[in-house]
């Protein structure tokens, strides 16, 4: 099964997006900010990649860039509240494959997990 | 054929509705767009002109009507020549552009009235391809099919593909309605389209979408050598895609040209809406970004009738408001006090939803001005002609909206003047030299909108109002006495070019001298609930300004209560309200007068004046109105203040029957009748009233 990364700097989010992912059945493994995720993108190659944008120490946008950096095929899905449309057009442009936005039901979270998988 | 012989075409109503608002559109854009192409037209005016006959084209020659199709033909023929610069848009050449169009007016008639208008187009036809003969020497036609939407470059890219054999797609894609950000899925859309060939045409177009500015529908054309199942399969990566067409098209559909068929593809933004040819733009109008909105055609009786409902809610809601206040009293005192709040805010709530509808419907029915501007460019440059004038003609503010109903009233006073400012205001090219003028002279219409009015104002750098032939004229025609006259300042003389019976003229025109004088342009607006004020200086030119109310369907109003009447005193008109006890009541020469602010105003009985006979005596205090009109004031008694409200026009024809001094009635909150004041023509018969005894 699929290895996803969740991001996000709220413990409660990261939670429960990885409930939602676990009891689909992916493999998930997590990060708190930018930073941690680009080690952890680095070290475990995840499948896909699900990124807060507002974040301490890296934000979302940055650690999109440097993931891609690492790898141009890198799958990503930036996770967004209302309002930030600006922000998530311009990761779109970075290559971000597609977005969500919070709060997130577990259905949309799959269905998008799934199309980026594929 | 001869006139008057019945026709058929090949169309059903639902048809004949469609046809004639479409040639509708395209004749009102020839009429503002062909005088223009004279000298060195912008291409996408001249592109815009083909187009529209070409349109009218394809749909005179699907109903079958061999005339017009014949004629938009010929006229095709022509602006494609000059749309590819091979024919100059010399006099020569627009002049019979300008003839075909007037015929093409009554051809257009015919399908409505579905009887032959005499006009044949056989010679029409012959002179316009005799223009194409006259510079560029012969000149063989060969038809370049266009596409309705594409700009040339993107057209020839298309055409190219679909010559090499690889096809090109009309993509319409529909985000799904949940999709909170439909901007940016619009944008995903575009670039998995950009990864699949090449994207020539977009609606909205391609900065908007880049901008994130997309919305739920997408529209695009896509030259790609890949197949339309992997273009699907591309746009289905993106979430939220819900609806996705793609359609192979041939070399026909991409022009819309099938077997003379007009087939608009593409429903490009209306080219009215980009067409500013007229004059110099403002430069605000010209930096402010073209907004394209969607738009629906909605039958205008519908809209009546939204705005009828409207209407009703309005005088529930003004019912509610009366019984919240009545319960107000009773309920405070009791236990129900949370139960009267509820109330309250209800009803606040219930008056702000109904407002913003209201205001929403009144929007929906206003127009930009520009349908009635669109007319002035070849009535000056007629008028012009006819009388051995140079005149340029400006227009600004165009974009300007109002109530339909005004829009329909207005056109005959603003062509009125316009006459009127080339005919007599601008002078002839010598005398504007002889006076260090430039010959070509200018004339300028400008719409805005202020407060709850619009503007329109005409003015013109021409030889000014001769107010000394005006106070002589006045007098000769016995319409002004002669002390009065010679007593009387500049600026009053200017206001007798609104009295009946005077032309300053000095002979009757062809163009002007048509029994039609400033009276009856005064008359019409102040109908509108507007007024017009002139100004004007020897040398300099003059100016009219029109002032118009938003829309007549509601109005603002002050409720008083006279002769156990309630009447309406549009709020436009008050000038002041005051108990009788506070004002200032003189008897001057036998006369009641209301002295406001160093000026004498004459009182008359409100009810008196409205033609009631049988009253009775009033008891308690009574209230004086202060009515203004242009500039004639009148302060009325009234019995009874009852507030400000807003009434719902209903014409008295349908209530009691036509009635001097009211402009309508109105159903009031309780249920009864309201009338409604006609402030202008009150105050004109009381100032009558006034001068006869």
């Amino acid at each position: 099964m699929a290895t996803i990364l969740v991001v996000d700097d709220a413990a409660f989010m990261r939670m429960r997006m990885s409930k939602i992912l676990s009891e689909a059945g992916y493999d998930v493994i997590q990060a708190g900010n930018g930073v941690e995720a680009v080690e952890q993108y680095r070290g475990q190659k995840p499948d896909a990649v699900l990124m807060d944008i507002t974040m301490p120490e890296m934000d979302g946008l940055t650690a999109l860039r440097e993931i891609r950096a690492i790898d141009p095929q890198a799958r990503v899905a930036m996770v967004t509240a209302l309002g930030q449309q600006q922000v998530v057009l311009e990761a779109v442009k970075q290559g971000a494959k597609d977005f969500l936005v919070k709060p997130c039901e577990g259905e949309r979270v799959l269905a998008a997990v799934s199309k980026l998988c594929a | 054929m001869s006139k008057g012989q019945r026709l058929s075409f090949d169309l059903d109503d639902e048809d004949l509705k469609l046809f004639n608002e479409e040639a509708e559109e395209q004749l009102e854009l020839l009429d503002t767009a062909l005088v223009h192409l004279e000298g060195d037209p912008d291409p996408d005016l001249v592109q815009q002109i083909f187009r529209a006959a070409h349109t009218l084209k394809g749909s005179s020659a699907t109903i079958g009507h061999r005339r017009m199709a014949g004629l938009t033909h010929a006229m095709e023929t022509v602006l494609d020549a000059v749309r590819q610069g091979k024919l100059e848009p010399a006099p020569a050449v627009v002049d019979p552009l300008l003839r075909a169009l007037d015929a093409l007016r009554l051809l257009a008639q015919e399908v409505v009235l579905k009887r032959h208008s005499g006009v044949e187009t056989g010679d029409l036809e012959a002179e316009l391809h005799a223009a194409l003969e006259t510079e560029a020497g012969p000149f063989r036609h060969e038809p370049t099919p266009v596409s309705w939407a594409l700009s040339g470059a993107a057209a020839a890219e298309a055409f190219a593909q679909i010559e090499r054999g690889q096809p090109v797609y009309l993509v319409h894609v529909r985000i799904a309605e949940e999709c909170q950000l439909p901007g940016i899925r619009c944008y995903q859309v575009l670039q998995e389209l950009d990864a699949c060939g090449v994207v020539a045409w977009t609606e909205p177009e391609r900065s908007l979408i880049e901008a994130g500015a997309g919305e739920f529908s997408t529209r695009a054309l896509l030259a790609s050598d890949v197949g339309e199942e992997q273009v699907q399969s591309a746009l289905a990566a993106v979430s939220d895609v819900g609806l996705a067409e793609v359609r192979a098209l041939t070399a026909e559909q991409l022009t819309g040209v099938a077997g003379g068929e007009a087939t608009p593809l593409f429903e490009a933004a209306p080219a009215r809406a980009q067409l500013t040819v007229v004059g110099r733009e403002t430069p605000e109008a010209a930096a402010a970004p073209r907004k394209t909105t969607q738009s629906v055609r909605i039958d205008v009786e519908r809209l009546d009738g939204l705005m009828n409902l409207v209407g009703e809610l309005v005088i529930d809601r003004t019912r509610l408001q009366q019984i919240r206040e009545q319960l107000a009293g009773v309920l405070r005192q009791t236990s129900h006090a949370e139960l009267m709040e509820n109330l309250e805010e209800t009803t606040a709530h219930l008056a702000r939803i109904t407002d913003e509808l209201q205001e929403e419907i009144m929007r929906s029915r206003m127009l930009p001005v520009r349908s009635v501007l669109t007319r002035l460019p070849r009535l000056v440059r007629d008028v012009a002609a006819k009388c051995g004038k140079q005149v340029e003609l400006v227009m600004a503010g165009e974009e300007t909206e109002l109530d339909r109903s005004v829009i329909e009233e207005i056109s005959d006073p603003l062509v009125h003047i316009l006459r009127n400012a080339v005919d007599h205001g601008i002078e002839p090219p010598d005398e504007r030299r002889a006076a260090g003028k430039p010959e070509t002279g200018m004339v300028s219409v400008t719409a805005w909108n202020q407060e709850a009015s619009i503007y329109l104002a005409i003015r013109d750098d021409g030889a000014g109002i001769d107010t000394e032939a005006l106070r002589r004229k006045a007098v000769e025609r016995g319409l002004v006495a002669a002390e009065t006259a010679e007593a009387a300042t500049e600026e009053a003389i200017l206001q007798y070019i609104f009295l009946p019976g005077l032309s300053t003229a000095k002979a009757l025109s062809d163009v002007s001298g048509r029994g039609v004088g400033m009276d009856i342009v005064r008359t019409n607006v102040e109908r509108l609930n507007g007024h017009v004020t002139v100004r004007s200086a020897r040398g300099l030119g003059s100016e009219f300004v029109i002032q118009l109310p938003l829309t007549l369907a509601t109005t603002k109003a002050l409720m008083v209560m006279a002769g156990g009447t309630v009447y309406a005193i549009p709020l436009v008109s008050v000038t002041e309200a005051l108990a009788e006890s506070d004002a200032d009541l003189h008897q001057v020469g036998g006369k009641h007068t209301l002295r406001l602010r160093d000026r004498l105003l004459p009182v008359a009985d409100l009810a008196r004046a409205l033609g009631e006979r049988r009253l009775a005596p009033v008891e308690g205090p009574r209230f004086v109105v202060a009515a203004r009109h242009g500039d004639r004031q009148q302060a009325f008694l009234v019995d009874r203040l009852l507030g400000e409200q807003d009434v719902v026009v209903k014409s008295l024809g349908d209530v009691i029957g036509a009635r001097r001094g009211l402009t309508g009635a109105t159903i009031l909150g309780d249920g009864t009748l309201g009338l409604i004041v006609d402030t202008a023509s009150l105050l004109s018969e009381q100032a009558q009233l006034a001068a006869t005894a």
